[in-house]
């Protein structure tokens, strides 16, 4: 039963990460477009004054309006994607130093507190994320530049915070399977 | 029990957590959550604070820099960059005694110049570097030490991930900090090849020579490096000289690491699959920190901690140097046991209040920069003592054959320069501030 809800768990937790990652390309991209095309701007402004030299493609180009919003909003959707993977495989950091010296069975049960704390925290931070979206949704309000609306990244980032929510809770489910069971809880381990 | 008791009694509590093993970061949001509502006697203020926090946060331009940087190494380790560095760093230096570790010592440099993460240039560094060491006859302890402490200068030369952390916190300067980075970088750097030197003259057999290379090979091995360089003057060049946001020049850095890889033929479909999940790995567990810092340090400012030790420190008329040293002591005994960012994210809200207001003869910008790069190595100094050296496992993990204990002890020369360095740096602060001042 856990084994298998784990290979589900695992495959959520990387398709969410994986839908970051090509978020973040997308974002690295856009950003760098946008660079590509300041930095044109910039020299064809530059030829024209120093050189009295008209470009005229030079001239076309700028900067994509609103980067910096997209870039906001994209990263809020990609940090919570990512939060699923790095929670699923224990990734966070912890100190083991003196946990080292306590023997596996004390261990386990640090281990359902700790999973337990990181569902209660990780469903509290999801719920009043919802309420959040919910406000931004209702008040209407919008981003500065490209005037969309602030609820769109909300929504975004609440696709994560849920799937977080989730993995956390199956998380507790596992060790407490482990505290009963005496099975060692296999993970792929950080890679930081 | 009064608001300030409650802060002390927190950092004893989120302490507490830590050291039974509960994640950092998660220690810091409980606690953070749990204080804030005791001091307003109920969830009413965090409760509405976390609608918009956590997105805030997640969403903050400045932290952007982050996942871009982690990407950016990711790419870096794929590109065959480490090798054609190792290469070029072995042909000029290799011949001489010790040489082919001083080499390995000048490619973690190099490749510190596209990679923000020690961990990343330490193992990346490490399977290009420890097969070569013990083909020419290094010792276990001197190869594996040797890459466990080149790994540091990962996160020494700019680009630095926990420089982007610290400038955020202390409201200083990214691109004057990664400015004054560079040239204590350069000094670990020179003080890990003067270790090796003494080093493989006091302990005989401990390393052998490789046959000198010509001139015009020399040159060859140089030239394959170019990428590196471009990459590094384009993305703190252009930070530099303000052409784009930090946050532009990590997209930048990270477009041009992954078109090197790409075109190196080492970017495929599953390359880039690891390269998400490594990033998404260290991103989470990043963020978690910054988060939960976030909502404890909100708290503690209720509690009026920060303050109070700040007007406390600068009150009693403490010597200032006196305090410094403490305060970097207290950071290389935690830093034993603790990894860099938290340390950083967990002390830096209470330490550098009270730090700034102490008189070192420097303005506060001058002294914000200076003491961000001083607690950068002592954290790092971290990386590469044991018990829990993250450096040191990592170097473990690829060479199975040397003994944990073995690259305790080849370490220890490079803890021992990297402590000298700290000392001189503290007595002679123009050290680092010599880059900002000549280019700002």
């Amino acid at each position: 039963m856990i084994k298998k809800l784990e290979k589900l768990m695992a495959a959520l937790a990387w398709f969410s990460a994986f839908v970051g990652g090509l978020a973040l390309v997308a974002v690295m991209v856009m950003t760098t477009v946008s660079v590509a095309g300041m930095s044109a701007s910039k020299l064809g402004k530059l030829l024209k004054k120093s050189y009295d030299t008209v470009v005229e493609p030079l001239m076309a180009v700028g900067p994509i309006p609103g980067e910096t919003e997209m870039v906001e909003a994209g990263m809020a959707f990609i940090i919570f994607a990512f939060l699923p993977l790095v929670t699923l495989h224990k990734g966070h950091a912890e100190v083991a130093i003196l946990s080292n010296f306590f023997g596996k069975a004390i261990n386990r049960v640090i281990d359902v507190i700790s999973d337990g704390l990181m569902f209660a925290v990780a469903s509290f931070l999801g719920y009043r994320h919802l309420l959040g979206t919910l406000d931004k949704f209702n008040n209407g309000e919008t981003s500065w530049i490209l005037l969309y609306p602030m609820w769109w990244g909300y929504a975004a980032a609440l696709v994560g915070a849920v799937v977080f929510m989730i993995v956390a809770g199956f998380c507790v489910l596992r060790s407490l399977e482990a505290l009963v069971t005496g099975r060692n809880i296999q993970t792929s381990g950080a890679v930081h | 029990m009064s608001n300030f008791d409650l802060g002390l009694l927190s950092f004893a509590v989120v302490l507490a957590l830590i050291f039974i093993r509960i994640p950092i970061g998660l220690s810091m949001l409980v606690v953070g959550i749990g204080g804030n509502a005791l001091v307003i006697g109920n969830f009413n203020m965090i409760a509405g604070q976390l609608k918009n926090l956590t997105y805030g946060q997640f969403s903050s331009y400045s932290l952007s820099i982050v996942p871009l940087f982690l990407l950016m190494g990711q790419f870096a380790t794929l590109g065959g960059m480490s090798s054609a560095l190792f290469k070029a760093a072995e042909s000029f230096l290799g011949h001489r005694k010790g040489g082919v570790a001083m080499a390995s010592v000048g490619a973690c440099a190099g490749f510190g110049a596209i990679c923000g993460s020690s961990l990343a240039t330490a193992a990346t560094m490490g399977q290009v570097a420890l097969p070569e060491l013990r083909r020419y006859g290094y010792s276990g302890a001197l190869s594996t030490g040797t890459l466990a402490a080149g790994g540091t200068l990962g996160i020494l030369i700019p680009p630095s991930v926990i420089l982007v952390i610290y400038a955020i916190l202390a409201e200083q300067n990214v691109a004057k900090l990664f400015v004054a980075a560079f040239i204590p970088g350069i000094l670990a750097m020179l003080g890990y090849m003067m270790a090796i030197s003494i080093y493989v003259r006091l302990v005989p057999n401990s390393g052998g020579v490789r046959e000198r290379v010509p001139y015009r090979e020399r040159f060859v091995a140089l030239r394959a490096v170019w990428p590196v360089i471009v990459v590094f003057l384009v993305v703190i060049g252009g930070i530099y000289q303000g052409l784009f946001t930090p946050t532009q020049g990590a997209a930048v850095g990270a477009f041009g690491t992954g078109l090197i890889a790409w075109m190196n033929g080492g970017l495929t479909w599953q390359t880039l699959l690891d390269a998400f999940k490594g990033t998404a790995m260290t991103t989470g567990m990043i963020f978690l920190i910054v988060l939960g810092a976030t909502v404890y340090n909100g708290f503690l400012a209720l509690t009026q901690v920060p303050q109070e030790v700040a007007s406390y420190v600068n009150g009693q008329g403490f010597n200032p140097w006196m305090v410094l040293t403490i305060v970097l002591i207290a950071y290389l005994l935690f830093g034993c046991i603790m990894d860099s960012l938290s340390m950083i994210l967990l002390t830096v809200p209470i330490f550098f209040p009270a730090m700034i207001g102490l008189d070192f003869g420097m303005s506060a910008e001058e002294f914000g920069l200076w003491f961000g790069i001083l607690v950068l190595i002592v954290v790092e100094v971290g990386l590469i003592t044991p018990p829990v050296g993250m450096n040191l496992f990592v170097i473990n993990t690829l060479s199975r054959d040397i003994p944990i204990s073995e690259t305790f002890k080849g370490v220890l020369p490079f803890v021992l320069t990297d402590l000298i360095r700290v000392v001189i740096l503290v007595i002679f602060p123009s050290i680092t501030l010599l880059a900002v001042r000549a280019l700002f």
